[in-house]
């Protein structure tokens, strides 16, 4: 086993059998033995490479190579004027923070969260069996590397569960934070959300960089929509501009469930995000948007697999992608229709906007249907500025930049525009966030400002 | 001066020369309407004039206000005044018509020296043009002419139009694929823009728009030339004869 750690440039497996004892659960047999199993998935299946079908596009390189400290179970030192800036922080609502991987009390407000949240480590510390149903049950640890790494070494994260009818009235904001330091470190945040019969719930994950340096940033989360339950579901990323991301939701919809999942990553070296779903009850809905932005030299992959298990289920899946410089994006949605599902109605599209020569992007539809009504359609589409539309709008006396960014800007707004759109309160902070992020990504910004003020 | 003078215009698109010598004065205050067969190079006028890429000026010049209007962008042109109400709108998913709206008023409320609206004025502006135009407010919530039927897109320009209010409004067939009642209505909005200050050109294959918005002077465009002047009376008659009449 310890030579499974000799290709890449840290050894997993002496840090593994260096901080067992000192993670979360350790004395909790169960979760020993699932850290144990998923630490030897790992060693087995080691990090993914091109030959992979499933990496085909995305050559994790120095990453495999990079030697990762795993950071020591201590308090976290962010100072305070770091964690105000880091990105996303302030949402306006009640929020977990972690950084590097660990609980930051200070700076969370889960008193404000009612009775429902708590963290990874005080559940295993004082009722892990009450997560012996979910944790490392939805994940795909036994055949995904990243996952089996999470499982492994999994420090901490949020634990949500949602009793039958209980609607959360405010959305729950987990902030997660990597720290970039001279030494490259990981984190391995572990999620469990779980939301009870008829219960409603909103979750935000953003995922940030403090610092500009390289980190691994491994998070899991998983995640179940019980019946009749509406969930509402998103992960942002704002990591490091040097940062690896490589993270996993992985959901189970239960019958008449609905979820609603926002995957949107804004910046990062190579982030990978996959997304699980599977629709396991009668007449359960997934609509599963992602939106990214790609600069310099940035590499986005999102693979999202979507299982219909059941009958009479609907998905919805619409993943658009902004691409400049040389920066690359892949898009893989993999749909599996089981023979039993029958009247499954499911729609996929993928659609990117290349603003240079240099991007590019490789767009997968994969469906494999095995129950004969269904219907599926998928679509994918790699552009440019539609000249037509530029020409349309100039002929209004709008500038040719501002007709271009507003475009753009437009392109994004469609799944901006969804995120919170589910959520009970109706107000829509981190909708205004990502808008306004946009903007200042955006060459245009503050020509299509400017031209949208009134 | 005129508002805009045409003076021996030539343009070719890909090569093959559409236009061979255009001529027209239109003054303010008056309503042109240039007819002709198809092929005849009514919506290349159209094009050469707002400025579209792909078609190439070969000869001639056009002074619009004073200016040449050939060296301006089109942004330009539109800030300048000049409006085309195109023969096929283009949609414009995820830009909501309100937004294009306001960017567009502004941009030229800038050129005109005058303040940007706020939000409230913005509204009530766009509401009463809506109204004049029977349009429903739905439409202006949703994208630019995205999923609009036919007679909603161009209702939709000329209810720009009345809000960008500009010197000069070119309209590309605008009445083909409309009903008769989405005719009438597109009819007064057109009416309502007429004034002292602006001119307008339609441009149509057919005569029945003229029975609505009756035009000073009638045009027909032939093979690349105005091969015959007139009032509205000659549209009648090409009713009637052809345009066989003309060649």
């Amino acid at each position: 086993m310890t030579s499974a750690a000799a290709p890449t440039g840290h050894d997993y497996v002496g840090a593994f059998a260096e901080s067992e004892n000192r993670l979360p659960g350790a004395n909790v047999a169960w979760v020993r033995n699932l850290r144990r199993a998923a630490l030897d998935r790992f060693a087995v299946l080691s990090f993914p490479t091109t030959a992979d079908e499933d990496w085909r596009f995305t050559n994790l390189g120095a990453a495999t190579k990079t030697d990762f400290q795993f950071p020591s179970l201590g308090r976290e030192a962010l100072s305070t004027a770091a964690f105000e800036d880091s990105a996303f922080a302030d949402l306006g609502m009640a929020r977990l923070v972690f950084v590097d991987g660990r609980f930051s009390p200070d700076r969370s407000t889960l008193s404000d969260l009612g009775g429902y949240i708590t963290t990874l480590c005080a559940v295993l510390d004082d009722d892990p069996d009450r997560l012996r149903a979910h944790l490392g049950q939805h994940a795909k640890w036994q055949d995904r590397a990243f996952d089996a790494l999470n499982t492994a070494f999994m420090t901490d994260g949020a634990v949500i569960d949602v009793p039958d009818g209980v609607t959360l009235d405010e959305p729950i904001h987990l902030h997660i934070i990597s720290t970039a330091d001279e030494q490259p470190m990981r984190s391995h945040i572990r999620n469990v959300i779980t939301v009870g019969r008829g219960a409603r719930a909103t979750v935000i994950e953003t995922h940030v960089g403090v610092g500009s340096g390289v980190y691994l940033s491994n998070p899991v989360t998983e995640l179940v929509v019980g019946e009749d339950a509406v969930v509402d579901h998103t992960v942002l990323r704002h990591e490091s501009p040097e940062a690896y991301h490589v993270g996993t939701l992985s959901a189970r919809v239960c019958a008449r469930g609905e979820l609603s999942t926002h995957s949107l990553t804004l910046r990062g070296a190579l982030v990978r995000g996959d997304l699980r779903c599977v629709l396991a009850g009668d007449h359960a809905r997934a609509q599963l948007d992602g939106l990214y932005l790609a600069t310099g030299t940035a590499h986005v992959d999102n693979h999202t697999h979507l299982e219909h298990a059941a009958p009479n289920c609907t998905s919805r899946e619409l993943y658009k992608g902004i691409l400049d410089g040389q920066s690359r994006a892949v898009f893989h949605g993999r749909i599996l229709v089981h023979q039993d599902a029958q009247d499954t109605d499911s729609k996929q599209s993928n659609s990117n906007l290349l603003l240079s020569d240099d991007a590019r992007v490789n767009t997968k539809p994969q469906l494999e249907i095995y129950a004969d009504q269904v219907k599926c359609t998928h679509g994918a589409t790699i552009g440019q500025i539609d000249a037509d539309a530029v020409f349309y709008l100039r002929s209004r006396g709008i500038s040719e930049a501002a007709a271009r960014g507003l475009l753009v800007y437009s392109f994004a707004n469609e799944v901006v525009e969804r995120v919170n759109a589910g959520r009970v309160d109706h107000t829509n902070e981190l909708g205004d966030r990502l808008a306004k992020h946009i903007l200042a990504w955006l060459p245009q910004g503050d020509m299509i400002r400017e031209a949208l003020a009134a | 001066m005129a508002l805009l003078e045409i003076r021996d215009l030539h343009a070719a698109v890909e090569g093959d020369e559409i236009l061979r010598g255009v001529n027209l004065i239109v003054e303010a205050g008056e309503v042109h309407s240039i007819m002709g067969p198809n092929g005849s190079g009514k919506s290349t006028l159209a094009h050469v004039l707002a400025g579209r890429e792909g078609y190439r000026v070969t000869g001639g010049e056009v002074l619009f206000d004073g200016r040449d209007l050939l060296a301006m962008a089109v942004e330009e042109r539109a800030r300048a005044g000049f409006f085309l109400a195109f023969q096929y709108p283009v949609e414009i998913p995820g830009v909501s018509n309100t937004y294009f709206l306001k960017a567009a008023l502004n941009a030229i409320r800038k050129e005109r020296g005058l303040e940007e609206l706020d939000a409230m004025d913005f509204m009530t502006l766009i509401k009463e043009k809506a109204a004049l135009l029977k349009m429903d407010e739905a439409l202006l919530k949703r994208a630019v002419n995205h999923g609009f039927s036919g007679g909603e897109k161009k209702r939709n320009e000329i209810f720009q139009m009345a809000l960008l209010e500009p010197k000069l409004a070119l309209l590309d067939e605008t009445d083909s694929g409309l009903d008769i009642d989405a005719m009438q209505i597109v009819a007064e909005g057109v009416n309502a823009l007429r004034g002292e200050d602006r001119a307008i050109i339609i441009v149509t294959h057919y005569q029945r728009l003229l029975n609505y918005v009756v035009p000073d002077f009638v045009h027909v465009l032939y093979e690349g030339r105005i091969a015959r002047s007139g009032d509205k009376d000659l549209a009648l008659e090409l009713e009637e004869d052809g345009y066989r009449s003309v060649a």
